[in-house]
């Protein structure tokens, strides 16, 4: 056998064996049971239809006995996230197959800064993106037509952290004078962290060189000297930690920041608009696995190494945030209020605006 | 009943290896499992209409690679945005590595280029076969294969050392003809 065949069977080996029988034979029953319906139905709308112009009214009822629940308009969508321990739950709810129950077949797209998703949501590319809520503030300020659907993740101690190489002879963050520090995304609610925490130490984000690089770069970065400091995010700083690569400065999301929600699933208001059902069965499916994740924590860090590069070893000692199912208005008012302050919005944004209504 | 008991005998012997090919021609755990399940509740569907076809193996495989390539037609524009940069700071000697490598590369080609070389190369057929299960002609295949491996040694030219040359030139494929 040829190395590229071996190579084959052994990405092969990696795919979990399930019998598929019954799942088959259920969705054929079902397939079936509706085809029949379906067409029960459909003569019953037709002889009502010879039998009396006045049934009209009759008219709606058989379909809608046949099947009490619409599917959703779009059977497959695209979700775009940024591989950190936000994204976990999406990952949850894929893994435990409660898309799959909605009839959804939901496509992660990992990019490298959430607000890369931007452009591609509007031009349709994607679906829907994970958006950390000060780009969301920025982005509509901008005249982006988008509304926030979930919450995605709560902030904890650590899980956005300040770090330099072990070592870097800057102690504090105080000593980051003049040095070029690497943030995800800027304008971003990371670098709204990063500036509070300057801040802190006396400093304006002025005083630093900030750098652009998404986070999966960016131990590399600081490895290769392309930057003294990182502003990470968990899993990377477990990872670097464990490796003895880098030592941390700071937790970024304390002080006015503390315990903040970061980030949720955005989508276009037009998206949303057509597509209501769909909508409705991707947050069926995400608050189910982020009400799970929430009574048993692990299942989100035993995600982790399926989307990330770490190891089973190094993710035992992870921070993990908290995944809430609701987007918490306070927390939106005071991130609005925070890049307000920093100059980055023109104008306070009203944040019960910000949330999709659905019923 | 006797349906679904053929049918089940049917999985039985043969959902392990299908499940396995559509791992490799999706690259995903859930895309695989759909795929898979969308051809057998067809097949399911025509069952008393294949108690005929004596290889029902061949006909749900050929089902399979049908379904996977009109799939990606439609689902097509997301697949650029999926490929993360590979990184390359780390030794490339590693075998797991080169693995992960490869299977970047691998989501970076065509359906179809990605089908050949999988029918190709981990099935182990012949090029007729494969021309026989993706309903094309040898020539298609052919140029495909080539097509995907250059492609790959484009994508990951750390890969290229271990992969297989074609035999193009024309004294081999004489002998391929006699």
């Amino acid at each position: 056998m040829t190395w590229l065949g071996d190579q084959l069977g052994r990405i092969a080996d990696e795919m979990p064996q399930h019998d598929l029988g019954a799942t088959v034979m259920a969705r054929y029953q079902r397939r079936r049971r509706n085809l029949i319906a379906f067409a029960a139905a459909a003569t019953v709308v037709v002889t009502l239809l010879a039998a009396t112009i006045g049934a009209r009214a009759l008219l709606a009822e058989p379909p809608a006995a046949v099947a009490p629940s619409l599917p959703p308009e779009r059977s497959s969508i695209s979700v775009g996230v940024v591989p950190t321990v936000e994204s976990a739950v999406l990952i949850v709810a894929l893994r435990m197959g409660y898309f799959r129950e909605e009839g959804l077949s939901v496509q992660p797209m990992f990019l490298p800064g959430s607000a890369q998703g931007v452009p591609l949501l509007e031009a349709n590319r994607l679906d829907l993106i994970q958006l950390d809520y000060a780009t969301f503030f920025r982005a509509t300020e901008s005249g982006k037509h988008l509304k926030i659907v979930t919450a995605s993740h709560q902030s904890a101690p650590g899980t956005l952290a300040l770090v330099v190489n072990t070592t870097s002879k800057v102690r504090t963050v105080t000593g980051l004078k003049r040095k070029r520090i690497a943030v995800h995304q800027l304008g971003g609610l990371p670098s709204l962290a990063l500036t509070a925490v300057l801040e802190r130490a006396g400093l304006t984000s002025k005083d630093v060189v900030l750098v652009e690089s998404p986070y999966p770069e960016m131990l590399g970065g600081l490895k290769g000297g392309r930057f003294d400091a990182a502003l990470l995010a968990e899993p990377f700083v477990t990872v670097g930690r464990e490796g003895g690569q880098v030592r941390v400065l700071g937790d970024a999301m304390s002080g006015d920041l503390a315990n903040l929600q970061t980030s949720g699933m955005t989508a276009t208001e037009r998206w949303i608009r057509r597509n209501p059902r769909t909508l409705a069965a991707f947050q069926r499916a995400l608050g189910k696995a982020a009400r799970l994740v929430a009574a048993d924590p692990e299942l989100a860090r035993a995600a982790l190494p399926t989307y990330t590069k770490i190891s089973q070893k190094v993710v035992a000692n992870v921070t993990l945030g908290s995944y809430p199912d609701k987007v918490d208005l306070t927390h939106l008012t005071r991130i609005a209020a925070l890049a307000r302050a920093q100059g980055w919005l023109r104008r306070l944004p009203e944040p019960g605006e910000a949330v999709a209504k659905t019923e | 009943m006797d349906r679904d008991a053929a049918f089940t005998a049917f999985l039985d012997t043969h959902q392990r290896p299908l499940l396995r090919l559509c791992y490799l021609l999706t690259g995903e755990v859930h895309l695989a499992e759909d795929l898979l399940q969308s051809v057998l509740v067809r097949m399911l569907g025509r069952w008393p209409k294949l108690r005929h076809i004596d290889n029902l193996d061949a006909y749900a495989r050929k089902a399979l690679v049908n379904q996977y390539i009109s799939w990606r037609r439609r689902r097509g524009s997301g697949e650029v945005l999926r490929s993360e940069l590979p990184e390359r700071a780390h030794s490339s000697e590693d075998s797991a590595v080169l693995r992960i490598v490869l299977r970047q590369a691998l989501m970076r080609l065509t359906p179809k280029q990605r089908a050949v070389l999988v029918l190709r190369f981990y099935e182990d057929r012949t090029e007729r076969e494969v021309a026989e299960l993706m309903g094309c002609s040898v020539g298609t295949v052919k140029s495909q294969a080539h097509h995907a491996l250059a492609r790959l040694r484009a994508l990951a030219p750390e890969l290229a050392s271990y992969l297989p040359v074609l035999n193009d030139d024309p004294a081999w494929n004489e002998g391929a003809r006699r």
